[in-house]
């Protein structure tokens, strides 16, 4: 049993003691696409913090910030038409709250999330609920948000063809009042169960199945697509509905002898504007020293494919848009919606100390992590949007500090 | 148990089955596409030069901002009645670039004339139209010319 209940607390990342009055976490990232001309720099420090009241009631609160700067193309076209990439840098703040009831085995968890951006405003509203059974060895869950978004926009649009309509140049006013300008809507339901299950002493098993209906303004409002030769310069256009719906696959194998885990993930995803994609990621983590202060180390391999949206058209394709026009009311300009193919590579190192008496006289148990993603993106056709993230070495570099602390 | 593993192959079902959705018609919005010889003959001489639009880091293609990129233009200038199709890239992707932002319905109100006149304050510099008589007078008579 003593194994079920390790394999258990391996998959669910268990970390919480029943003793704990709460615990603290901060974390960097340094996110970086080194293309040349499509650069882009993401500096992400966030802090959230969970406190157990009493028994059977816990708070949580959080903040998370994206710094983001660079150039990127702003018009997909023929590579001789379009103009150079546009400069930009945002940040975008995001704090949440949120309550957590536990009753036997039940634990219900709802909460309020606010993002604020000079362009985009977000509201999202989540509940979960969570059943350990089984002495841990099953978890079932399921879990639904509601998201109420606001993305800012050149105003009376609406009343032109998709074809005629034009960009946001940038995000001066936004959100102010401004006549010449006005807020799109984006309703986003998201719905989750999963099922976590002790399979034998050495395996555990998780699956997931979601779904999530998007409504409103999806496109970019700064992203142009050059059409029909060049007659039409317009805001790209994208369809004002999507239905998406995934399943994925955990299994987690203890190797007991060097108690290491290894992982195997599948994920399966399909939406209603043509995307399917497979993802799959192999991953191992290992104690390299077991006694306090401790030290782990995990490498990971995720390899990942996906079919383009029904109405992406490549630039060098016979029917691009500069040749034939819109895929009916829809083009596109976003790289997301092209076939592609991507390769992450992973390590993470993690710390884990424990002190009587307390470190800075708050907490007992801390641990402490490094991460190095590598990312590399494989066009599947000739020309996708931001072409140049595909070329290069790298697509993209993550580097990652966190710390956590028990108190 | 079986409940769990119900809920789960329905929503992996419902993943797999979703349909997609349907394009739609394309619009039949014709292009505005105002008089090429005005553009060669006032618009670009009388408009664009001296109000400064092609200017470095405003609207030159190479480091400009925003949908309007002025190129440096090659001459000669097309000739009047000369195909779109047989102009200098030059000439032929700045006319493109410029009547995007033109409304032939309603010639007062193209982003053209509107956003440099500093309408909601979105042009960064601020009014930079000169002569606001003229340039109205000029996207009038743009539109209008056959």
């Amino acid at each position: 049993m003593k194994r079920l209940v390790l394999a258990g607390l391996l998959l669910l990342g268990g970390r919480v003691r029943a003793d704990d009055r709460g615990d603290a976490h901060a974390a960097l990232q340094l996110y970086v696409q080194p293309a040349p001309g499509d650069t882009l720099v993401v500096i992400t420090p966030s802090a959230s913090a969970h406190v157990n009241a009493t028994g059977w009631l816990a708070f949580d609160a959080e903040w998370l910030a994206d710094v983001v700067t660079g150039a990127t193309p702003r018009t997909y076209g023929p590579a001789d038409v379009i103009s150079a990439a546009t400069q930009f840098s945002e940040t975008r703040n995001l704090v949440g709250v949120a309550a957590e009831a536990t009753w036997r085995m039940l634990t219900l968890l709802g909460g309020y999330s606010f993002g604020n951006e000079s362009d985009y405003r977000s509201h999202l509203l989540r509940a979960n609920l969570k059943a350990d059974l089984l002495q841990h060895n099953t978890v079932l869950a399921a879990s639904y948000s509601h998201g109420f978004d606001s993305v800012c926009n050149l105003a009376n649009q609406e009343s032109l063809a998709v074809t005629l309509r034009q960009p946001l140049d940038r995000s001066t006013g936004c959100f102010s009042g401004n006549p010449q300008l006005t807020e799109e809507s984006v309703g986003i339901d998201s719905a989750e169960l999963s099922w976590v299950q002790t399979l034998s002493p050495r395996w555990a098993g998780t699956l997931v199945g979601s779904y999530q209906h998007l409504s409103g303004f999806q496109s970019n409002p700064y992203r142009t697509v050059r059409l029909s030769g060049g007659l039409f310069l317009a805001q790209e256009s994208h369809p004002r509905v999507r239905d998406r719906g995934a399943v994925t696959a955990r299994v987690r194998y203890a190797i007991a002898e060097v108690h290491g885990t290894l992982g195997f993930d599948l994920r399966l995803y399909r939406d209603t504007w043509g995307i399917q994609s497979l993802t799959g990621e192999a991953s191992y983590e290992q104690p390299f020293r077991q006694a306090r202060p401790a030290w782990r180390f995990g490498v990971r391999a995720r390899g990942y494919v996906q079919s383009g949206a029904i109405f992406f058209r490549d630039v060098t394709a016979a029917d691009s848009y500069d040749r034939s026009g819109p895929v009916g009311s829809f083009f596109t300009a976003d790289q997301a919606l092209a076939p592609l193919a991507d390769l992450l590579l992973g390590a993470r190192a993690t710390w884990a100390g424990y002190k009587a008496t307390r470190y800075w006289r708050a907490f007992t148990d801390m641990d402490a992590s490094v991460l190095v993603n590598w990312t590399k993106v494989f066009a599947l056709t000739p020309d996708p949007p931001n072409v140049a993230r595909t070329q290069g070495w790298a697509s993209a570099i993550l580097l990652g500090l966190s710390a956590s602390g028990r108190f | 148990m079986r409940w769990a593993a119900l809920l789960l192959c329905t929503t992996a079902l419902c993943a797999t089955a979703a349909c997609t959705i349907a394009t739609g018609a394309p619009p039949d919005a014709a292009p505005c596409a105002p008089s090429r010889d005005f553009f060669v003959s006032d618009i670009y001489p009388r408009y664009f030069v001296p109000n400064q639009c092609g200017s470095s880091g405003c609207h030159s293609f190479d480091d400009g901002h925003g949908v309007l990129r002025l190129r440096t233009l090659q001459t000669p200038a097309p000739t009047p009645g000369l195909p779109l199709e047989a102009w200098d890239p030059s000439w032929r992707e700045t006319y493109l670039s410029a009547i995007h932002l033109v409304r032939c319905d309603a010639p007062l109100e193209s982003r053209l004339l509107t956003v440099p006149e500093g309408l909601g304050n979105l042009h960064p510099p601020g009014p930079v139209v000169l002569d606001r008589a003229t340039a109205a007078t000029l996207l009038e008579t743009w539109v209008a010319r056959p």
